[in-house]
């Protein structure tokens, strides 16, 4: 939380701020504290990578699905156990592999003998947060059964419509797409998670901190819910009423244009992405205790949303994707 | 006016600036901008001369008035004009990929950031083959961006780049032409043209079989009957059942994939009737929204669908042989 | 070149509109068919714009432009004199508005409107024109700045205010021009006369009714400014051509010359200097008796300065006069012979009361006397609509209307004179004058044209004697021709102050007279004697030139960098004007905010990189972002604009000690 604790250290929250977006509700107070407990929970497991955390939790408090790529080995599981287990919701965990059946996830009717007649036993799906592993080894039979959940929030097994908890959030990891024995997800499919989060190599310090510490996975067995199902839906709520001015709109639609150009990207953000980012923005906003959303905040949350959805034309090195969203937003003055 | 439209090369020439090396956006500093008269800006000038003698051999004095005023007219309107293009920002984007033969269309975005609206610029590519549109002029109000298109022919497959522009602009009254030449670095990816009539994909020797296998084998579920369906793939069990007319969806494997290979094509081919072919090809499949593999000498692409995986076909057929 | 069918048709009404405007005018000077053509092809070109007719082929138009030099030629001469010229250059800024089909066509047209200007300056440059004309000129800046506006996006109230831009930015320049660019007396080529100007005041012939007519034109005659005050109104003779010959009705000058009379200057004379507007005939006008001839003028022998060329322009002159003389003491018997003559059957009465008072007063003296006391106590009538009189004007005048205007009275004085024996001529000419205490300086106007009468007495030689004094003293003491005047002048010089309205023509006839000396006859002279006022003396065309550079340069650079600078104010909204002008002020210090950088990221940077700044900085920066990004805010916009105004972050990096 450096960056916020510089920010509200100089900037003395004017009338309006912290005030609007947290105390609507008697119980909203509480649940802001105990999203900054849970949040710093999650930074004491997860070293130094306060930016990440915080966009995974934007991403959550948008109401949005969360992608985690990177190569194996720098901490994602980590990261979305430690995320789901935070946030304490009902947490499932699937493992995808190549052989995973849609069945694996939604669940299957069995025929059940004392009844004499077909019983629904639920996929891990049916739960409040999904933790789905390395989800670009499975087939993508198996993938899309995944995300039609997603898209729904309901499965639909032997033509009976089952819905989902609420919240229902999936957490994927994948390992990039030019690892062997990958199926990469199909554009349409990305584009149903809101962020996608590349984590990266720790720094030095972090990494120290890391071969000095405990086990994580001990550490991730002591974690508590610091939330709950109530807390996290009042969150989103309240996201949902951050002010966006007209000023800002303007400037979220300089920056859709942008990416539409022909020549940069394949194509570019779509209305719903607009709509993800301005709502990541505005979930970003609140974590930093503001009613209102600055363009920092959307600046802030487009790479997380918009990197898994704008493919660059000129695709050479591993960080084209990165530098050229950077570039896009120093190509857009603000207004 | 042949001679005065050349003038401003010659100039550039004479004066012997050193090229300013290619970058993404450039700001028209002073020193880049030169500015002369226009045919109409000499005629003026004759206007004011004669004037002027008119009022000396008849003793107007308000002759005289008019002809300083129009001389005034004339210097803040070379001010004028050079302000009208100073200090603006330019800068070009790559272009989307186009096939050989048509022309890319690369967007420039001028940008006003000293508070100044600018009037009538005029953006051209300063190539014989540039073709220039039909209303080239851009508007660009005060702290504004504006976009202009310049299209550039594309005679041959693999990377263009984006020629000199000229920047120019005879803004308010045309007695000035200010303009200022840039090299702006921006490139469009050109992929091959497509062949015309090809022969169909199956015909190919060498391709793997079944590619106009149009389901799998792999029981993928079931949906509702859609009159039509094949009767093998009604779910005649489900029926039984009492559940109504059901048809099973399969879906398919991986082993139908379509795999595109150079040496199926290349022997009877010339390498560029090749690439037209290959190109047409995948063009095909893309709109049959069909997974297939790309197998050329330095490029070899795992199956895969969608636009970014043809774009990366059509880029590697596209820098066939040219790659650095 | 871009096709008709893109040239902005409200620009090319506008064109149209502006030609029409140069062309009408004309009208009272130019042939009628003319002006139908003109206008017939503007309408034409008027149409087709509207209802987008297909142009006219360039081979007619060009066989129209053949016709239409050919008839200039063949009315005119092959080389057209300036009404030729006129016809010729309305007639192809007609058939140019016919060919509408570039921008290039319509820059050619706007070039012809100009010529079109200076066509009306060759008939009239007073300062209403010039204002007329100042409007069409703007008109057809903002014409030529809509033809450039390809993309038609700016409004006409644009278009107009850049246009005004422009013409009010080149207004200093032209300013220095006018003033500092070296100044060629003229002609160049040709005759240079200004032609078409009507020749208005007096002739070289008299008939009754002729000075009544002139008194009633307010034009001016001439002005003068005196070196010293000093002359009285009963002296103020300007003196005009001197008529001889009489034929019973028509007083003639006559086309022999006399040989020059002698002059015996008395002690009194006065200078000044005199500013003549063109009458078209040789004769220049000074008080009586002018003492010698300006440079360029010949004093003549009834001493009337005459100039060598027929008075076409304005003309200045310095002459000095002499208010005591003895003229003509030793006059020829010739001349005093002419000076008798009286055409033999013509007005018989007159002849007859005139031998009469010969007979009964004896010598010149008593008959003067004598017939100005008959003047002053018979019912005589000063007036300015006498009766007409017929073929025996002066017995008529004298025994049965007794009513007339001052050559009424002259031309009867003058010839009882010449039936008594006393040699007697008319002298024409203008007395007294309207002061302008504006100006200081004396106007006379056609309304002061006068006739008078010059007797030859053997011991006084030729005196003048105005018996128009005699039946109305007041019109030589007010210097005012008319009575009805008389009375206003006397009003006005009763209320001693402004307010009246002969001190409005006061100023407005001040205003034309500053005028003609600075715009309209600044000449070489006139420039040397500036530069000599502000201390260069006797400037080269070299030295000219140079001091026009020097003064033209800093001009157009400080145009340029009122035209260039940086202008972060131009933003239409109050908070984005006070957030960009916190931003410049930053920028003023080393800290310049990226474009894509948002106020947070900024403001944080600031108080990493100048923390001495992050109060003042924070604070502005929460307004600005609670105004614009927030929907409640800590301040107004109001508030925001005083804390941008207060924030001097040079100030207070340098009491922090900070380097910057």
């Amino acid at each position: 939380m450096a960056d916020e604790v510089s920010l509200t250290g100089q900037l003395a929250p004017g009338p309006g701020h912290r005030s609007r977006s947290r105390a609507d509700t008697p119980e909203s107070g509480g649940s802001a504290a105990r999203l900054s407990h849970a949040l710093a929970q999650i930074n004491d497991i997860v070293l130094g990578k306060e930016r990440q955390v915080k966009l995974c939790l934007a991403c959550i408090l948008a109401g949005g699905h969360l992608l985690i790529e990177d190569v194996p080995g720098v901490g994602k599981t980590t990261l979305a156990q430690a995320l789901a287990r935070s946030l304490g919701l009902s947490f499932q965990r699937i493992q995808f592999t190549s052989d995973l059946l849609p069945a694996d996830v939604v669940g299957v009717s069995i025929f059940d003998q004392l009844s004499g007649g077909f019983r629904f036993r639920p996929g891990p799906v049916f739960a409040q947060i999904l933790l789905a592993d390395e989800i670009n080894r499975a087939t993508p039979k198996a993938q899309s059964a995944l995300l039609e959940a997603m898209e729904e929030r309901q499965v639909t097994v032997d033509g009976e419509t089952r819905a989902l908890p609420e919240p229902f959030f999936v957490i994927a990891t994948q390992n990039p797409a030019t690892q062997a024995g990958t199926f990469a997800l199909p554009e349409s499919q990305l584009d149903r998670f809101l962020m996608r989060i590349q984590l990266g190599y720790p720094d030095a310090r972090a990494e120290r901190a890391l071969l000095r510490g405990e086990d994580r996975r001990d550490a991730m067995r002591r974690l508590h819910g610091r939330l709950s199902a109530a807390d996290i839906l009042a969150l989103q709520r309240q996201v949902r009423e951050i002010h966006a001015s007209e000023a800002l709109l303007d400037y979220v639609q300089a920056l859709v244009a942008r990416t539409r150009r022909p020549g940069r990207f394949v194509a570019g953000l779509s209305p719903r992405s607009t709509v993800n980012l301005l709502q990541a923005a505005r979930a970003w906003a609140h974590l930093d205790g503001r009613g209102f959303v600055l363009p920092e905040d959307i600046q802030n949350v487009l790479p997380g949303v918009a990197g898994h959805r704008l493919q660059p034309i000129d695709a050479t090195g591993e960080r084209a994707q990165e530098e050229s969203i950077s570039a896009l937003i120093a190509e857009v003055p603000l207004p | 006016m042949n001679w005065l439209a050349k003038l401003p090369d010659a100039l550039a020439h004479r004066l012997g600036r050193a090229p300013v090396p290619p970058s993404a956006n450039a700001r028209l500093t002073r020193e880049r901008v030169y500015i002369l008269p226009t045919a109409a800006g000499l005629l003026s000038a004759l206007t004011v001369l004669l004037i002027l003698l008119a009022s000396i051999n008849y003793g107007l004095g308000l002759g005289f008035a008019l002809s300083f005023l129009l001389a005034g007219i004339g210097v803040v309107t070379l001010v004028l004009t050079y302000r009208n293009l100073a200090g603006l920002h330019v800068r070009a984007c790559d272009a989307a990929p186009v096939f050989c033969g048509t022309p890319a269309a690369f967007i420039v975005d001028l940008h006003d950031g000293s508070g100044a609206a600018r009037h009538a610029l005029e953006v051209r590519a300063r190539l014989q083959g540039a073709a220039s549109l039909a209303d080239p002029y851009v508007d660009v109000p005060a702290h504004a961006e504006r976009q202009c298109l310049v299209r550039v022919d594309a005679p041959a497959r693999g990377t263009l780049t984006l020629p000199a522009l000229r920047v120019s602009t005879t803004f308010p009254l045309g007695l000035f032409r200010a303009w200022s030449d840039l090299d702006l670095a921006a490139r469009c990816t050109v992929y091959p043209r497509p062949e015309p009539r090809p022969p169909p994909l199956a015909s190919a020797p060498g391709l793997a079989p079944g590619i106009a296998r149009t389901s799998g084998d792999d029981f993928a579920g079931l949906r509702d009957y859609v009159p039509g369906d094949a009767p093998a793939h009604i779910a005649w069990t489900a029926l039984a059942r009492g559940s109504g007319l059901v048809t099973r969806r399969f879906q398919a494997e991986p082993a139908g994939q379509i795999w595109l290979r150079w040496h199926s094509v290349s022997p009877q081919l010339e390498t560029e009737q090749a690439l037209m072919r290959l190109t047409r090809w995948i063009l095909d499949l893309a709109t049959e929204d069909r997974a297939f593999g790309l197998d050329v000498p330095g490029c070899l692409r795992a199956p895969g669908r969608g636009r970014a995986h043809v774009h990366a076909c059509l880029c590697a057929l596209a820098c066939f042989g040219r790659r650095q | 070149m871009s096709s008709a069918a893109t040239l902005r048709t409200g620009a090319v009404y506008s064109l149209l509109g502006a030609m029409a405007a140069l062309i009408v005018p004309h009208t009272p000077r130019l042939p009628d068919w003319l002006m139908l053509t003109v206008l017939a092809f503007l309408l034409w070109q008027s149409l087709a714009t509207a209802l987008r007719w297909k142009p006219l082929s360039r081979w007619l138009l060009a066989g129209m432009s053949v016709a239409a030099t050919a008839a200039v030629v063949i009315s005119f001469g092959p080389v057209p004199d300036r009404e030729g010229s006129v016809v010729l250059l309305v007639l192809m800024a007609g058939l140019k508005c016919l060919e509408l089909r570039s921008v290039r066509d319509a820059h050619v047209a706007t070039l012809l409107g100009h010529f079109l200007i200076v066509t009306h300056f060759l008939y009239s440059q007073t300062a209403l024109l010039a204002a007329f004309l100042a409007l069409i000129l703007l008109w057809l800046v903002a014409t030529g700045v809509a033809f450039q506006d390809r993309n038609r996006t700016l409004p006409p109230v644009r278009i107009l205010r850049t246009a005004a831009v422009i013409a009010g930015s080149a207004l200093p320049l032209a300013a220095l021009l006018f003033l500092l660019f070296p100044r060629v007396q003229g002609p160049l080529f040709g005759d240079a006369a200004t032609p078409g100007r009507a020749t208005t005041g007096l002739g070289d012939a008299m008939s009754p009714g002729d000075i009544v007519d002139l008194g009633l034109s307010d034009e001016v005659a001439f002005r003068v400014d005196f070196d010293a005050v000093g002359v009285g109104a009963h002296e103020m003779y300007w003196r005009g051509p001197v008529l001889w010959d009489f034929d019973g009705r028509t007083w003639r000058a006559g086309r022999r010359a006399n040989p020059p009379a002698t002059v015996r200057a008395g002690r009194r004379e006065t200078g000044y200097r005199v500013t003549l507007e063109p009458h078209g005939r040789r004769w220049m006008f000074a008080l009586d008796v002018p003492a010698a001839a300006p440079a360029g003028a010949v004093l003549g022998a009834d001493l009337l300065l005459r100039a060598q060329h027929p008075i076409r322009t304005r003309t200045r002159y310095v002459v000095r006069s002499l208010l005591d003389y003895r003229v003509g003491l030793e006059e020829s018997e010739h001349v005093l012979r002419r000076a008798l003559r009286l055409p033999p059957d013509a007005n018989p009465r007159t002849v007859a009361l005139g031998t009469l008072l010969r007979t009964r007063s004896g010598d010149g003296h008593g008959v003067l006397a004598e017939v100005l006391s008959m003047f002053r106590q018979q019912p005589f009538h000063y007036t300015l609509a006498p009766p007409a009189l017929g073929r025996d004007s002066v017995d008529e005048f004298l025994f049965d209307t007794r009513r007339g205007f001052c050559e009424h009275y002259a031309s009867a004085f003058a010839v009882i004179m010449r039936a008594a024996g006393v040699p007697a001529r008319i002298v024409t000419g203008y007395q007294g004058g309207e002061y302008n205490n504006v100006g200081n300086y004396l106007v006379v106007r056609q309304s002061h044209a006068h006739a008078w009468v010059e007797v030859w007495l053997p011991d006084q030689g030729w005196r003048r004697v105005d018996p128009t004094a005699a039946v109305a003293p007041g019109r030589v003491e007010t210097g005012s021709a008319l009575p009805w005047r008389d009375q206003d002048a006397s009003r006005a010089r009763d209320t001693g102050g402004w307010p009246s309205w002969i001190d409005a023509r006061q100023v407005l006839d001040h205003l034309t007279r500053s005028w003609n000396d600075w715009v309209l006859d600044y000449s070489a002279e006139r420039q040397r004697g500036l530069l000599r006022y502000v201390g260069l003396s006797d400037a080269g065309w070299p030295r000219l030139a140079a001091l026009l550079a020097a003064a033209v340069a800093p001009a157009v650079a400080a145009l340029a960098a009122l035209r260039l600078r940086h202008r972060p104010a131009l933003r239409a909204d109050r908070v984005d004007r006070a957030y960009a002008r916190f931003c410049s002020k930053l920028e003023r210090v080393g800290c310049a905010r990226r474009p894509h950088e948002g106020p947070y990221d900024f403001a944080r940077r600031i108080a990493m990189t100048r923390p001495a700044l992050s109060v003042p900085v924070d604070q502005i920066t929460l307004a600005y972002v609670g105004l614009r990004y927030a929907h409640a805010a800590p301040v107004s916009a109001a508030g925001l604009e005083a804390l941008v105004r207060a924030f001097a972050p040079r100030r207070v990096l340098r009491q922090s000690g900070a380097r910057y």
